[in-house]
């Protein structure tokens, strides 16, 4: 199906301006994936399947800290459900 | 100027709210908003109701900022998550003789609103976004194809990072007939697990 878009005039306020720095700051971030051939790390803003997969947890978080404190980002830990089970901020 | 409930702002003023922990008063802060839009629909001028559509991060409140704010409307603006709630508001609109669209907005990009959700002030968990980024859509859906009588309009949130701009645009989805709106919203359905596949953590 081709869709048609119209563009709406640019309304440049407050929230408009706060969602796209939103984005920008989690573009640097880090995600630590568990799936079944085990621990991936990519970053954000990355599509899914790019990534380096690690053995095991603690090889991927060591990876995720060391790219995220180059970039002065964060680093999230998500279980083989999708579920966050935790965010460090430049720990390295 | 538009007179705007939203649940999310309710929220800012109960008791123990905490922006880290912004889904603890989620259920509370629903309740309160419902209550207000039926109080504003009995009390207030405004001969129209925009019924806000979009999960979390979409980019409704933005929207509104940008486009609504200074126009003579009652905005309701939640994520619609379930058809019956969608039902039951129309239904009290229409009993107060006021007109309804739903406008909804839908991200360009889900991997950026799933980045925005998670950095932005507001902290809810990943299953909020992934939940009511599939719930809007089944919804809309849902009034498109049960409820000709209300007009959907559909627009599209997308964030321009330059060097130059820092921002958030917005396009609308043609619509020249209901048929094209339902074949649209058919093709754009997503499972929670869907959604989390896209993001890449299942």
């Amino acid at each position: 199906m081709t869709i048609k878009t119209i563009p709406l005039p640019m309304r440049s306020t407050k929230e408009t301006r706060e969602y796209a720095q939103a984005v920008e700051k989690g573009l640097d971030s880090y995600f630590v994936v568990q799936n079944g051939k085990g621990w991936y790390v990519r970053k954000a803003s990355l599509r899914s399947g790019n990534g380096t997969l690690f053995p095991n947890k603690e090889a991927a978080v060591d990876q995720a800290k060391k790219l995220s404190s180059k970039r002065n980002s964060e680093y999230l830990i998500f279980d083989n459900t999708g579920t966050l089970i935790s965010r460090k901020t430049n720990t390295a | 100027m538009a007179f705007i409930i939203s649940a999310d702002d309710i929220k800012k003023n109960l008791p123990g709210y905490d922006p880290k922990h912004s889904d603890v008063l989620h259920r509370e802060s629903a309740r309160l908003a419902d209550k207000e839009f039926e109080k504003a629909l009995k009390s207030r001028q405004e001969i129209k109701v925009i019924l806000m559509s979009g999960g979390t991060a979409s980019g409704k409140t933005e929207y509104i900022s940008a486009y609504l704010k200074n126009r003579n409307v009652i905005i309701f603006d939640g994520t619609l998550p379930s058809f019956e709630g969608a039902k039951i508001k129309c239904a009290k609109v229409a009993k107060s003789g006021k007109s309804i669209e739903v406008h909804a907005v839908m991200p360009i990009s889900l991997q950026k609103a799933f980045i925005a959700f998670l950095n932005r002030d507001r902290k809810f968990p990943p299953e909020h976004f992934f939940r009511t980024h599939s719930a809007c859509r089944k919804t809309l859906l849902e009034i498109a194809r049960e409820m000709p009588a209300v007009t959907v309009r559909v627009f599209f949130s997308e964030s321009i990072i330059s060097k130059d701009q820092i921002d958030t645009k917005f396009t609308e989805l043609s619509i020249p007939n209901r048929g094209v709106l339902i074949e649209y919203l058919e093709q754009n359905q997503y499972t929670e697990n869907e959604l989390k596949q896209m993001q890449g953590l299942l």
